[in-house]
């Protein structure tokens, strides 16, 4: 399996867990964390978008294939093409969820919620950025 | 001249890139994709039919044989 491919794997898993565990302990505990203090809140937000970024580097570090001459695998143009498919449906998927943010939710609801959304929004483009990648390399690369 | 719109879901593209690695002294494909400038991965997927590659690395991959394109890729209906 290409590091890249792998890579998109551990993503897609992170981002799943990550954001799962978040998402659950704030709906459980509902009332608990509506008494929380603006900071607490942001610490809350921070650890989970923190352990992503552990996650993303300790993944980058440890799966770097390098070749037998101890380069870095180059990047051919069948990664640019799977990364460019992938890179615009994760795209229209952000757009989305961003008019949903940015347009829509300020006259419906306000605070955490939107705060909440766009998380959400990003975290579907990059699932799907994710998957696209992933499904590429199994495919072969066609797009 | 191309017709557009036709139908062209059950074309592919061929290769010989196989026969001509073995050929070539069973050159492997980390070797072949070294001189054209791609990954094994990539050259395995072009060998397997997943991956079209580039005008330019079809011609790559021609110039490492020796052969005009057309003796290395195909276009099958």
């Amino acid at each position: 399996m290409l590091s890249k491919e792998r890579f998109a794997w551990v993503w897609l898993t992170a981002l799943a867990v990550v954001f799962a565990l978040y998402f659950t302990y704030i709906s459980v505990n509902a009332d608990a964390v509506a008494g929380m203090h603006m900071g607490q809140r942001i610490g809350l937000l921070a650890v989970a978008l923190g352990s992503l970024g552990v996650i993303a580097l300790l993944t980058t570090l440890l799966g770097r294939h390098r070749e037998e001459d101890g380069t870095p695998t180059p990047i051919d143009e069948r990664d640019r093409r799977i990364e460019a498919r992938a890179s615009v449906y994760a795209y229209y998927v952000l757009m989305a969820g961003i008019i949903l943010v940015g347009c829509v939710m300020p006259f419906t609801t306000g605070g955490w919620t939107i705060v909440h959304a766009t998380l959400l929004a990003i975290a579907a483009a990059e699932c799907v950025h994710a998957t696209l990648v992933i499904h590429g390399y199994r495919r072969g690369g066609h797009v | 001249m191309a017709i557009v719109g036709a139908d062209m879901s059950e074309a592919r593209v061929t290769n010989q890139i196989r026969t001509l690695r073995f050929l070539a002294g069973e050159m492997t494909q980390a070797d072949l994709g070294k001189r054209v400038g791609v990954t094994r991965q990539t050259i395995a997927a072009i060998e397997a039919g997943k991956y079209s590659p580039t005008l330019e690395c079809a011609f790559r991959i021609a110039e490492v044989f020796d052969k005009p394109l057309v003796e290395v890729f195909g276009w099958e209906r």
